[in-house]
Parts: C-alpha cells; structure tokens; sequence
C-alpha cells in the first residue's frame, strides 16, 4: 500500500521524459486510464452516478485548463483526485437548486436482507456511503484507492496526524452501525 | 468486524455499489469531445509553452523599457547639447521586439492588390449575423492540429423558416465518425466497433453548433476580433473564386499569452474560408480550410446518412434492452393474474404532471422545495420541520442550506433538517412510462434515465434510479 499502479508511474514518466507532451495527450490518456476509478471515487461524495459523472468530466476539464500549474510534485493521478476531490466538494456545497425533497417521512425499516452471518457487503458498502464526507474519503482513499496516510494527507492537503485521526474515528464508526445497526437509515 | 473486512473492502464495494459504475469508451469519448470543444472556445495552450514564454516576454519587456530609457536619455541630450552634432541625420527607429502582425510577411499565392473597401465594423458584423446572409451553404471543410488531429466536415445548412442542418465528421487518427442531422446524432467509434445514438435538447441555434462554427462565425468573432484595435484588415483577395478579406491580428489570452490570427472571411456572408491560429512563437495551433463551399444551392440531405455496421454494438441500448426483457416478463405475470378480472385499463395518452406521475410511482407525495427562496433556517424548519441530528462532515455551503441528496436527507449549515429514505418504488413499464410521459426525449446515462418531455408549456425532466430494476429514487427537474 502507498503507490499507485504502475501504470501511473508510466505515465509520469511519459511527462517528464518527453517535453513536447501536451496537455491534450497527457489528459486524454489519463481519461482512459482513471476515468472509470475517478467515477468511483467521485460517486463516493456525490452518491448519484449521472452526477458523478457530470463531476469526473468537470475535473479532467479542470485538469486540462490547469494542466500548465501542474509541477508534477506529486503524481498525475493524485493531482486528479485532488481536483476530483474538490470538484465534488464544490458541487456539495452548491447544489441548491431546485430539488424535490420528499415530504413524508417514512419508516426507518431495513428492507434488505440479511446473510445468516448478521452483515452482508451491501451493509458495509453502504454505511461506508453513510459516513460523513470528512471519514468517507478517507476510508476509501484508504481501502479502496489503497494509499498510505502520507499519500492522503498530500491529496487532502491535510496533516498526517488528521488523517490517522480521522481513519480511526471512521472504522469505529463502521463498526459501532454494524455492530448495533437497527437500520440503514436514522 | 474486524480489521479484514476493511482489507476486503475493495472487493466488496465493487461488487456492490461500484459495480453499478456506468462509465464506458463513450464517457471517454463525451469529456474527450468537451476538451477539444473548450480547446476551441478557450484557446488553451499546450502546457510547456507558458514555461518557455513567459519569461521570454520578461526579457522583451525589459528590452523595450531599456530602448525607451535609451531613447529618453538621447533625447534630452539632444535638448541640452545641440550643438553637438549638428548636421546628425534623424536617428532611425529601432526595431521593435513586438513587431505588429501588419508587418508579418504575407505568403497568399495570386492575390488581388485592391484597397480594402469595406470597415471594420460591416465584416464583423457580417460575421455576427451570417445566418441572415446565405439561404444554404454546403460544403467540406478540414480542421487541423498539431498534435496532429485532422477533422473532415462535410456540412449543408438550410437558414430561414424551416431551418436545418447536417454535420458529417470524421477523424482517421482517433478512427471515429460522427453525423450530426438536426437533433439527432451518431457516433461510429470504429477501433471498439460501438456506436452511440443521441437526441439533443437544444433547439437549432446556428452559431451554438460547434462544427459550424465556421459557416456561423458569430462565436469566433466575438472570441478573436470583438477589439477592433487588435486587427485589421490587410487585403481583399479572391480565394478559390470567392471575394475574401483578410484579417490579421494578434490577442493576449487570459493566461497573459499572445496569440496571432488570420482570417480570410467570405466578403458578402462573412462566413470564414481560412483560418489560422498561430501560439507567441508563431507555431501553428490549428488551421481550417474550407474545400469546398456552395451558397444557395438546394442542399442534398440524401447525401448525409450513416449506416451503423451490423456487427457494431451500443452498450446502452443492451442495457436498456436487458430491463426491458425484465419489464415484460414481470408485465407477463401480472397480465396472467388479472385475466378474467377486470379489463385492461388503457394508459392514458396525455402527458402527465411530473408530480402527479412521480407521486404514484412512489406512493408519496412531493412537492418542489426551492431552498433559495427558503432562505433561512427558520424558513426550511418551517418547510420540513424540526432538525433530527447534526452532520459536521458534510460541507455545507455559508450561506444557503445545501441538501444532501441521494437519501434525501436535507442538511442545513451542519444541522440535518430532516431525513427521509425512500423505499423501492412501484413498478412501471418502460413503455407505459413512455405512453405517460407522451412527447419525450431519452437522455441514456449512467443508473438513471432520463426523460425529458414537456407539460403545460414547461420542460421538465424527470429522472428515474434503478437498483434492481426497480426505481430507487425519482428526481424532477423543472
């Protein structure tokens, strides 16, 4: 855990190496490589798919007008989520338009079944979703994207001690909803 | 739980929530198109080229203040020694490091020398209002960039009472084709033998088309030559048979750095003939040519179709087709059941309110809840009650209530308002839901579908979720 595949470390080079690369060439190839895994990693935040992504395809038009500032300090693909990560912070914290929001309240009951073990992956899979955003992201930064906390806190720009923080408070949090879920929902 | 059910997480969100990701080599395709269409717009640069330019501009800015000083000082010896040289010829003037675009050595092949007899302002607004001056064009056109994407596009377009318009492109090195007929378009992607059909929403606005940006300049125009101090027009001249005027000039982009372009304009239509972008180093950026143009000719429209080959597939409609067949095996168990009951009750064929619709699907009602004009706290607590818990890690905006949407539960500066879930929905058809919906548009994408149909005068879309092919959540859009 801690680096990303290695088809990140070709690309890089493929940056560095060849100084005549532009931005089109590197972000076309990087929509190839990452675009499936950034609509994962966006539809963690935004929990829609159309939304997510109208997102990813926010963030690689960002990356392409931005492609100029990247220093290549961390990688291509941090950089990307990095943008992802905010694009879709942003999209959060603007979404005020016109919703329907339902107006009864219905019941809190669980209709998913359970496996004869108590917890099923859906379970897990979705109190992840339920998480607040501050330990969703980690934990699937962590988990799923499978990067070490140094990487987080760059992607995050963040402090490592935050994150560690901030993971542990998480998995306790998992564990409390699965150990004494009554529910999916409140 | 323990720690290895995080380790096997992955696996378990892939094969659950993640698995449903409907990102494809058309998502590919769409942000691809939307680079090269805001490559246009915007004229980004490629990314090394800033490095090397700006301080290359530094340097020349320097040079210029340094001749300018130099010029100062010589002219105020001048003043106080004149005496000195006496019979000194008039300094000539230095050359400068920003040479004018007007000075650039002009390489037009049989060019006709005469005076230019038109302003400034009557081409460029021929150029705003090209629709207004031809009935139809048609023609083929080559777009070119460095990198080194090449674009064939064969067009014709119809102006005036019954407006149309039909755009064939093709691109060998990314071995696609697209045809583009009104509201309609197909892409062929060649390489992945896939092909993807479209209706668009948007009505024919001529200068709004992106590969007709040429024939209806109007956005060209207004990007490149809206500062009439920043070009000019250096000649008329007949290219291919038809009376040009050509224009040079040079901008500075946002990101502060320049570019020059060219344009040949056709004089009676303003539409655009030639057209060259070059970067600060004078490096070409894109070049279009027009091959070809025929003004107020009928326009062939026979000519402009796109057969999908039969082996190429579209992996929304299997998809699609997929919930059909499951939609009509449930529709068949629930005909044999009411067989000998009741009769068939006809869908009604009027289009429905969108609330009314939705309402039934899911056995609640809704009502359209616009957090801008509730605007404060009080305001949403009034609409939808009292707050259940707080929720610290979702970011909410300063200043208005920001809904968290998929679970419907609404946040309000940290506070949750309220939460609501929503159970599965009732089942419908896709082809009563089409019967219901009466005029409408699909818009594949992703989980959801959506619909775009009009009632009472209004477009709405109206957005269905699947998760196990029935409706997990509705969305409305006015």
């Amino acid at each position: 855990m801690g680096e990303f595949s290695n088809g990140e470390i070709e690309l890089k080079k493929v940056v560095t190496d060849n100084q005549e690369s532009d931005a089109n060439t590197v972000i076309e190839e990087a929509i190839r490589k990452y675009g499936k895994q950034l609509t994962n990693f966006v539809f963690s935040y935004v929990k829609d798919w159309s939304t997510a992504e109208d997102v990813v395809q926010d963030s690689f038009i960002k990356a392409f007008r931005k492609y100029d500032s990247f220093k290549g300090d961390s990688s291509l693909k941090t950089w990307l989520y990095r943008i992802a990560a905010n694009q879709s912070k942003d999209y959060l914290k603007s979404s005020y338009f016109k919703r329907v929001i339902l107006s009864n309240i219905i019941s809190t009951k669980n209709n998913r079944e359970k496996s004869s073990e108590g917890e099923t992956d859906d379970d897990l899979a979705y109190f992840v979703l339920k998480l607040p955003i501050k330990y969703r992201e980690v934990i699937i930064l962590h988990y799923y994207e499978e990067l070490g906390v140094q990487q987080i806190a760059n992607l995050l720009q963040m402090n490592e001690s935050t994150i560690k923080t901030r993971l542990r408070r998480a998995r306790t949090l998992l564990k409390d909803k699965l150990e004494g879920s009554e529910g999916y929902y409140e | 739980m323990n720690k290895d059910d995080f380790k096997h997480l992955k696996q378990k969100l892939d094969s659950t929530i993640f698995s449903e990701n409907p990102y494809t080599q058309s998502s590919e395709y769409k942000i691809i198109q939307r680079i090269q269409e805001e490559q246009q717009q915007t004229i980004s640069s490629s990314s090394m080229f800033g490095k090397v330019y700006k301080p290359a501009l530094s340097v020349i800015g320097m040079l210029v203040f340094c001749s300018f000083l130099f010029l100062m000082i010589n002219e105020n010896r001048h003043s106080t020694q004149p005496t000195e040289q006496p019979n000194t010829p008039s300094e000539t003037p230095k050359e400068q490091p920003n040479k004018p675009v007007e000075e650039l050595k002009d390489q037009d092949p049989a060019e006709d020398e005469k005076k230019p007899e038109i302003s400034k302002q009557e081409i460029y607004d021929r150029m705003l209002n090209a629709s207004t001056n031809f009935d139809t064009a048609s023609g083929t056109y080559t777009v070119k960039y460095p990198n080194p994407a090449e674009f064939k596009i064969d067009f014709a377009v119809r102006n005036g009472a019954k407006p149309a318009y039909y755009v064939h492109k093709r691109s060998e090195a990314l071995n696609e084709e697209s045809l583009r007929k009104g509201k309609e378009t197909i892409q062929l992607f060649h390489e992945m033998k896939e092909y993807s059909e479209t209706q668009h929403d948007r009505e024919f606005i001529p200068h709004t088309v992106l590969d007709l940006e040429y024939i209806y300049p109007r956005g060209l125009a207004e990007r490149y030559l809206k500062n009439f101090d920043e070009w000019s027009i250096v000649k008329q001249m007949v290219l291919d048979g038809a009376n040009s005027i050509v224009i040079k000039g040079s901008f500075t982009t946002e990101k502060g750095e320049k570019r020059f372009v060219k344009v040949w304009a056709h004089r009676e239509t303003g539409i655009w003939l030639k057209f060259e972008l070059l970067d600060g180093e004078r490096k070409m950026m894109r070049t279009v040519e027009m091959n070809s143009l025929t003004l107020n000719e009928s326009i062939k429209e026979s000519q402009f179709t796109l057969a999908i080959p039969k082996e190429y597939t579209n992996p929304e409609l299997e998809r699609v087709e997929s919930a059909n067949e499951e939609d009509n095996k449930k529709e068949k168990n629930i005909t044999k059941k009411e067989e000998g009951n009741t009769q068939a009750e006809e869908s009604p064929l009027e289009t429905e309110s969108p609330d009314k619709l939705a309402a039934e699907l899911t056995n609640i009602n809704l009502q359209i809840f616009n957090p801008i004009k509730a605007g404060s706290k009080e305001d949403v607590i009034k609409e939808l009650g009292e707050p259940i818990e707080d929720d610290p890690g979702t970011p909410q905006s300063d200043d208005l209530p920001s809904l968290r949407y998929n679970q419907f539960e609404i946040f309000f500066k940290g506070e949750k308002v309220r939460g609501i879930i929503l159970q599965p929905v009732k089942t419908i058809s896709e082809n009563e839901l089409l019967k219901r919906l009466g005029k409408k548009q699909i818009d594949p994408g992703g989980l959801g579908r959506t619909y775009s149909y009009s009632y009472q005068g209004r477009n709405f879309k109206i957005e269905f979720h699947f998760r196990d092919k029935e409706f997990q959540f509705i969305k409305l859009r006015p």
